[in-house]
């Protein structure tokens, strides 16, 4: 969901065009037009539009590359 | 400046998926690999997109015990009953309970028959319903994971510090790593890699798998929801099983962090402690459960009026405890489409929108 408006703990977020208040005491520095996973009500932590954008880019380049990653397994990713 | 957007789309890219399922089957070869989804929103995911029929035939998704609503027990099915037959009391149930079988009612049919039973979506909306209603108890069966797990843990905070003395939970809460860890040394399940699930993954973060990772020698990855996360997740798990690697990867780094979120952690962790507790199919799993610590135990409606809930025994024709171990499919049970199906579930993996169950009832799945 998309926060739109926060008041303090709470937020007003929408997903579709449909618009919810959740909870959102357990994210850090929530902002409007953050995306939040909201889990019973609260959201549980942000969405990270740049890190989705790299997992795409991983996978791509796994596929160019033919097979593995060069230094075996996947490093973790920060 | 404006946040990035967010695009999801290309998660659900069919050329993206078709690589991804090459990749899987030339990687595979031949060999016959088992790999469980410890997700009911895995499960829902799989089925609902059809991977199971991009993947070679030796590569079999199995499902867990990831869906809470089915994985606990039937005696806690018959406490929540009886409290919703109680006066003066408001069960206020996430919806997923309602139509769960007991051994000669549900919630729902105690709410046809003039019970109180409120479906509530957040913890605070029972918190609300406690408030607005002095006059009676409002008792929230604190069913979940530990996605659910901080939430419940607010509520019950809250109700700590506003001094409501009419709010009660069931503690019925499961911790997935020990029931992971069991059946990782599960013969009759047999798992060569796990698709670690998403939104438990962003409360408890990689540690927990890496430790099953080192201790169990079994490949973990964590994964979303669209359909090039899970292929992706199983293409790396093959990888590594293939190659006799085990470890834990993020697959899933837009949402999960190494670390989880610490905030919901530790909100959880002063409400609740890790006690042993009972898994339908799985038995009793040391640590496996969220029991209320010391200083909360006023919440706990079982303390605060005790009630004698005769033996549940669990109906004998259902192998909802075997699909919860990934020791059989929803379609090696006899009831399975004939005599148990979504309208009228016999077993809570047909209850629950994320059973097991359900997903291949709803969507067709074949074996």
């Amino acid at each position: 969901m998309k926060i739109i408006r926060v008041e303090g703990d709470t937020a007003r977020a929408s997903l579709s065009g449909l618009e919810q208040e959740i909870d959102v005491r357990f994210l850090d520095d929530p902002r409007p037009g953050d995306y939040a996973i909201v889990h019973a009500g609260f959201a549980i932590d942000k969405l990270d539009p740049e890190e989705a954008k790299k997992t795409l880019d991983l996978f791509r380049q796994l596929s160019a590359e033919g097979l593995t990653p060069p230094s075996g397994p996947l490093p973790p990713e920060k | 400046m404006n946040s990035p957007r967010l695009n999801t789309a290309n998660f659900r890219d069919p050329d993206r998926a078709a690589r991804l399922a090459e990749e899987i089957r030339r990687l595979a070869g031949d060999r016959p690999l088992r790999l469980m989804e410890g997700c009911g929103t895995h499960t829902v995911a799989i089925a609902r997109a059809g991977l199971k029929s991009l993947l070679p035939e030796g590569i079999r998704l199995v499902s867990g015990p990831g869906c809470p609503v089915c994985v606990t027990p039937q005696e806690t099915i018959e406490r929540m009953i009886a409290r919703a037959k109680q006066p003066k009391t408001i069960l206020a149930t996430f919806g997923d309970m309602l139509k769960v079988p007991g051994t000669s009612s549900s919630l729902r049919e105690e709410k046809s028959r003039g019970a109180d039973v409120r479906i509530v979506y957040s913890p605070l909306e029972a918190l609300r319903l406690a408030r607005e209603n002095p006059g009676k108890r409002v008792v929230l069966p604190a069913v979940g994971f530990e996605t659910t797990q901080p939430p419940v843990a607010a509520a019950v905070i809250e109700a700590e510090r506003s001094g409501l003395d009419n709010f009660y939970i069931i503690p019925a809460g499961r911790l997935i790593p020990p029931a992971l860890e069991l059946l990782c040394g599960d013969p009759e399940t047999r798992i060569d890699g796990l698709i670690c699930p998403g939104h438990v993954s962003v409360i408890i973060g990689l540690e927990p798998y890496r430790d099953l990772a080192r201790r169990r020698r079994v490949p973990c990855a964590v994964a979303g929801f669209e359909p090039v996360d899970i292929l992706g997740a199983v293409r790396e798990l093959v990888r590594m099983a293939v190659s006799g690697e085990s470890g834990a990867v993020n697959l899933y780094p837009r949402a999960v962090r190494e670390g989880g979120n610490p905030k919901a952690r530790r909100t959880a962790a002063e409400v609740f402690r890790p006690v042993d507790a009972a898994w339908r199919g799985l038995g009793v799993i040391p640590a496996g459960g969220a029991g209320l610590r010391a200083r909360y135990h006023r919440f706990d409606i079982d303390r605060a009026d005790p009630v004698e809930i005769p033996p549940a025994p669990a109906d004998p024709a259902c192998i909802c405890g075997r699909v919860l171990r990934g020791a059989a499919d929803p379609a090696d049970c006899p009831l399975f489409g004939s005599g148990c199906d979504p309208s009228r579930p016999r077993g809570p993996c047909m209850v629950s929108a994320e059973g097991a169950c359900a997903a291949w009832h709803r969507y067709g799945v074949k074996g």
